[in-house]
Order: structure tokens, then C-alpha cells, then sequence
């Protein structure tokens, strides 16, 4: 079952642009899915955190600024 | 000057908010160079074969997950001592930083696991400690989104990250304790100094244990001085309310 799923990742790989994919293995060998999953994965959890966390603290700080605003206003 | 006096909301968003895109700069810098580094410029390894270079992941993501328990931990206990507020919502900031560490961990450390073990996961002492690590973050978060007064949630997840931090403790000394399971020892004891890594793999790795390091108190700072602000809507709010 492990076999098949890396099995069927990689011929999803590959037919999105085999050039890239021989590349790939030429470099990092047979566990070329492997090392390349686990650093999409985790560059990507990392981006999700650093954006929500600023995407937040803009709306927060906008936010604020608005309800300051009201305050002075009433 | 006392550290106290960055207790006061208003002195730590002013003193924190200039530093926050530096510190966020350089560790996206670090990484960026470390990571590089690591995937490019260094050789694979001799069993392993090109998934070592996982461990520039792995490695400083379980170091953060745990670090950033124990940061927690130190924010809960000043606010229960102390009753400063920021800290409370500093180790409320730092839960969802430390989770998507958890989750980094256990993610590298299972996709590097199917190939060397023949195994995605097993129920090893360390890999087990971590995952209980990972849903008391889940919980630790959970607990502060359901209870209204903040005050009491903060209190509750107080209590709550100083059980937890047994998991935390765990998951960094499980193999010493049991000295069984798949999971290696630490690679870089601190308190032997005696590292089991070569120099090649070690420069690339502190340079992303250092980036993954600051990047995390960047975003600490960041999602505190967001929490000071919340709060503070919310008191403006009730006020123009009442």
C-alpha cells in the first residue's frame, strides 16, 4: 500500500513536467518524492503561519484604529 | 529597568512592534540560506542516502515544538504568580507557532520514517510523547477559544500547559528513559557537547535550528501584541456599550 501511494505520486509528477522530475531524481535518487514532500509540507505550514499571523495583525490594528475612532467620535 | 515593565501592554507593543520585521527578516534570511544549504550544497548520507536532508526540517521544528511548550509554560506560570496580563497572552500567541512546529515534526518525521523503518509511524516512546504534545496544543487552543472571561482561560490553560509540559519533557527524554524504540537519540546533546554529526551536516542545521528559532519569537511578538490589541477592542467595546 505504501509502495502504491509513492508509486501513483510519482507518475503524477512526472506528467506534470517530466524534464523537471528527471532532474529531480538525478539528484536526489530514489527518495527524491520523499525529501521533496516533506519540504513542500513544511514550507508550506511555515508560509500559512507567517501570513495568517500578519494577515491578522493588520485587521486587528485596523480594526482597533476604527474602534478608537467611534470612541473619540461619541 | 525591570523586565516588569514590559508587563505593561502599552510599553511592550512600543518597545516590541520596530523589532518584530527585523527579527522576522533575519529568520527568513537564516532559512532560507540553511535550507539552501542543506539541500544543495551538502552530500547525502552513506545509509540514509538523500533523506538526511530531511533533518533541516525535522530536527529544528521538534526543537521549536518543545521549546515553545516550555515558553508557555514560563508565560503561565508568571501569570498565575504575577497576574500580568501579557504574559497570558503571550503563551496564547505562542500555541498556534508551536502546534504548526508539532505538526512539522510529525510530518517530516513520518515521511523520513516510511523509508528508513518501513514504517510511518510506530508507537515508539518519543513518537507517542509528541503526538499527546500535539493534542495538548490542540486542546490548549481549544480551551481558550471556549471559555468567554479571559481571565478564567487563562487561568484553565495555565493549568492545563503545566500538565502538558510533562509530554513536553517526554518527548525530548523519552529515548533516554526507556532507551528503546525506533527513534535515534539526540543528535546534538547540549549538555555532553558529544554530537553524533559531522560538520557538514551540523553548520547548515544550526543555521536553521537559529532561523527557526527567531522566526518563532518574531511571531510571538507579532500574535502578542495582536492578542493586547483584541483585548483592547474588546474593553473599548464593552465600555461604549455600557
Amino acid at each position: 500500500m505504501n509502495l502504491d501511494f509513492w508509486s501513483s505520486f510519482k507518475d503524477f509528477i512526472y506528467a506534470i513536467y517530466p524534464p523537471f522530475w528527471d532532474a529531480v531524481v538525478a539528484f536526489l535518487g530514489k527518495y527524491a518524492v520523499e525529501v521533496l514532500s516533506a519540504y513542500f509540507a513544511s514550507i508550506i505550514l511555515l508560509v500559512v503561519i507567517v501570513v495568517m499571523s500578519i494577515r491578522r495583525s493588520r485587521r486587528v490594528r485596523a480594526q482597533l484604529t476604527a474602534v478608537e475612532a467611534r470612541k473619540d467620535k461619541s | 529597568m525591570s523586565i516588569w515593565e514590559y508587563a505593561n501592554p502599552k510599553k511592550f507593543i512600543t518597545t516590541t512592534t520596530p523589532i518584530v520585521p527585523w527579527v522576522l527578516g533575519l529568520s527568513i534570511a537564516l532559512l532560507v540560506v540553511g535550507l539552501t544549504w542543506g539541500f544543495f550544497f551538502t552530500p547525502d548520507d552513506f545509509r540514509q542516502g538523500s533523506t538526511v536532508k530531511i533533518i533541516y526540517l525535522h530536527v529544528p521544528a521538534a526543537l521549536m515544538a518543545i521549546n515553545a511548550w516550555f515558553v508557555m509554560l514560563i508565560a503561565s506560570l508568571i501569570w498565575l504568580v504575577r497576574r500580568h496580563h501579557v504574559s497570558a497572552l503571550a503563551a496564547r500567541a505562542a500555541a498556534p507557532v508551536g502546534i504548526v512546529m508539532t505538526l512539522i515534526a510529525l510530518i517530516t518525521g513520518a515521511i523520513w520514517g516510511q523509508p528508513m523503518w518501513g514504517t510511518w509511524w510506530a508507537w515508539d516512546p518519543r513518537l507517542t510523547s509528541f503526538l499527546i504534545l500535539f493534542l495538548f496544543y490542540l486542546g490548549y487552543m481549544a480551551l481558550w477559544e471556549a471559555i468567554e472571561d479571559s481571565d478564567t482561560a487563562a487561568d484553565l490553560t495555565s493549568v492545563l500547559c503545566i500538565v502538558g509540559s510533562v509530554f513536553a519533557v517526554l518527548s525530548r527524554y523519552a529515548v533516554n528513559f526507556w532507551n528503546q524504540g525506533l527513534h535515534q537519540g539526540t543528535t546534538v546533546p547540549v549538555a555532553t557537547g558529544e554530537r553524533s554529526i559531522s560538520d557538514i551536516f551540523f553548520v547548515p542545521l544550526v543555521m536553521c535550528m537559529v532561523g527557526f528559532g527567531l522566526l518563532f519569537l518574531a511571531l510571538v511578538l507579532m500574535r502578542t501584541a495582536t492578542e493586547i490589541r483584541a483585548r483592547r477592542i474588546k474593553a473599548l467595546e464593552a465600555r461604549m456599550r455600557g
